[in-house]
């Protein structure tokens, strides 16, 4: 009982150091904070750190599926600049006055059915075996989930696949549920290809449209306009614009 | 490793743990020693985040707080504080979430100090200061630090309230939980383990605190 005698003294000084320690915050320089779709988050963090490199700037990134971005930022998140993987949640946010400028196109996203347990025929799609499960993102907050799921509908036997979908929170889990398997097929992004070498055997879904995926420079009051604006013009650049070509994405 | 996510876990932790400790001390006091109208009331709504999925907690924290409600907007052109998705609300999201695991604590070690010893000292002239001060203090110091170290580690063990209220920002609100799950996502299983296997340790080694402070071998049940 002693040891932990309740002396106001020391109790005090407790309560000073633990404060102190929590409020020593490391010196902070400039920083921006950017929502990312979750299929564009792996390369993105290569990027980042390309441009932290060439400017002064500490990018901080968020990952999600686009629709879990958007209403965060409607709910008051505090980021700088959002890359949805689509036009459309970019486009509301303008719309709703959440943006003065209008959204760019930064890259076009390809879709690609694929599986880390067998092969993949898009003709026996319909013919697979009924336990083997489909995984697509949610098609209520990821774009990718949303064109894969209209896709999926575009077949003569959707209504047997339906009871099959497994739905995602946003491409990089479904990723990971193709990568351990959880999921016998997957309808995910192109670049996940490239960025995440994990499949034994896909194809890409070349006649499905590209999504126009967009960002937006957002009016976060805190930050300078000036660095998040850099950033997107470096994203823009020919030079990254290349880069994202090469990692399955199309211009 | 990048252990910012554990930085703010801690600091998290220890001010929750700091502000409710203040809090919980005179609230134990209130439901403990002192009869009021609707005190079961307010000992069902101290417990409820115990029973509560946190998903209900985080929604109405963001129907009160986030900036197209009043109270959000009020407090942001006042004060310039934003409680969505940053620290400060993170922290009073975690205050009321482990209210219980502060409160409780103490209450029972209150309501168990002997009441012969409170109306001696009452008998011999003491104020009810002095005796808070030297006696029920002293005497429920295990209980308190129970409750320091329990609200502390179920602060350091939030998922679900965080990714609601917090989001996953960078030095902000990316909390070492969510860190793990986010790891998980992006099949970064080395960096998930590293992460996991610290808060495991952590939380073992919080669990035999506690434990150690009940003073087992005295207490042996013998037949």
């Amino acid at each position: 009982m002693n040891r932990l005698a309740f002396n106001s003294k020391n109790f005090l000084l407790f309560l000073c150091l633990s404060f102190f320690l929590s409020c020593n915050s490391t010196e902070q320089h400039a920083n921006i904070r950017v929502a990312v779709a979750a299929n564009f988050y792996p390369l993105m963090l290569e990027l980042k750190q390309d441009f932290e490199q060439l400017h002064a700037v500490e990018v901080d990134l968020i990952s999600g599926s686009s629709g879990v971005l958007s209403s965060q930022i409607r709910q008051g998140a505090p980021y700088d600049a959002f890359f949805s993987a689509d036009l459309d949640y970019s486009m509301d946010l303008y719309e709703d006055g959440y943006s003065a400028q209008l959204p760019k196109i930064y890259a076009k996203g390809r879709m690609v059915l694929c599986s880390n347990t067998g092969t993949v025929d898009l003709s026996s799609l319909c013919m697979g075996g009924k336990n083997t499960k489909i995984g697509i993102a949610n098609p209520k907050t990821a774009p990718y989930g949303k064109a894969a799921l209209k896709f999926l509908q575009t077949q003569t036997c959707f209504t047997e696949l339906e009871p099959r979908l497994i739905y995602a929170n946003n491409i990089n889990q479904l990723d990971q549920y193709i990568s351990n398997g959880v999921v016998g097929l997957g309808i995910t992004a192109a670049s996940s290809i490239e960025m995440k070498s994990f499949l034994k055997d896909y194809q890409i879904l070349s006649f499905t449209e590209g999504l126009e995926q967009t960002f937006v420079l957002l009016d976060g009051k805190k930050t300078p306009h000036r660095l998040s604006q850099q950033f997107l013009d470096y994203i823009l650049s020919e030079e990254i614009q290349e880069i994202i070509v090469s990692k399955g994405y199309r211009l | 490793m990048d252990w910012s996510p554990f930085l703010l876990s801690f600091k998290l932790a220890l001010l929750t743990a700091l502000v409710l400790l203040l809090i919980g001390i005179p609230l134990a006091y209130a439901l403990s020693f002192v009869n009021w109208r609707g005190k079961r009331l307010v000992q069902a709504l101290i417990a409820l985040p115990m029973v509560l999925p946190p998903t209900v907690l985080g929604f109405y924290f963001l129907l009160v707080f986030s900036p197209q409600s009043s109270i959000g907007t009020f407090l942001n052109s006042f004060f310039d504080l934003q409680l969505v998705f940053s620290f400060s609300g993170l922290l009073l999201g975690s205050i009321i979430y482990s209210l219980p695991f502060m409160v409780q604590p103490i209450q029972n070690a209150f309501e168990q100090l002997p009441n012969d010893m409170l109306q001696f000292a009452r008998v011999l002239g003491k104020g009810k200061w002095a005796i808070f001060k030297k006696i029920i203090l002293p005497n429920s110091v295990k209980g308190i630090a129970t409750g320091l170290v329990l609200s502390f580690a179920h602060t350091l063990g939030e998922f679900g309230l965080v990714l609601m209220i917090g989001g996953n920002i960078p030095n902000e609100t990316r909390v070492a939980s969510i860190a793990i799950y986010e790891s998980v996502e992006l099949m970064q299983m080395e960096q998930a383990n590293q992460y996991a296997l610290i808060l495991l340790l952590i939380s073992f080694v919080v669990l035999v605190f506690i434990y150690s402070l009940g003073n087992n071998s005295k207490r042996l049940v013998r037949w």
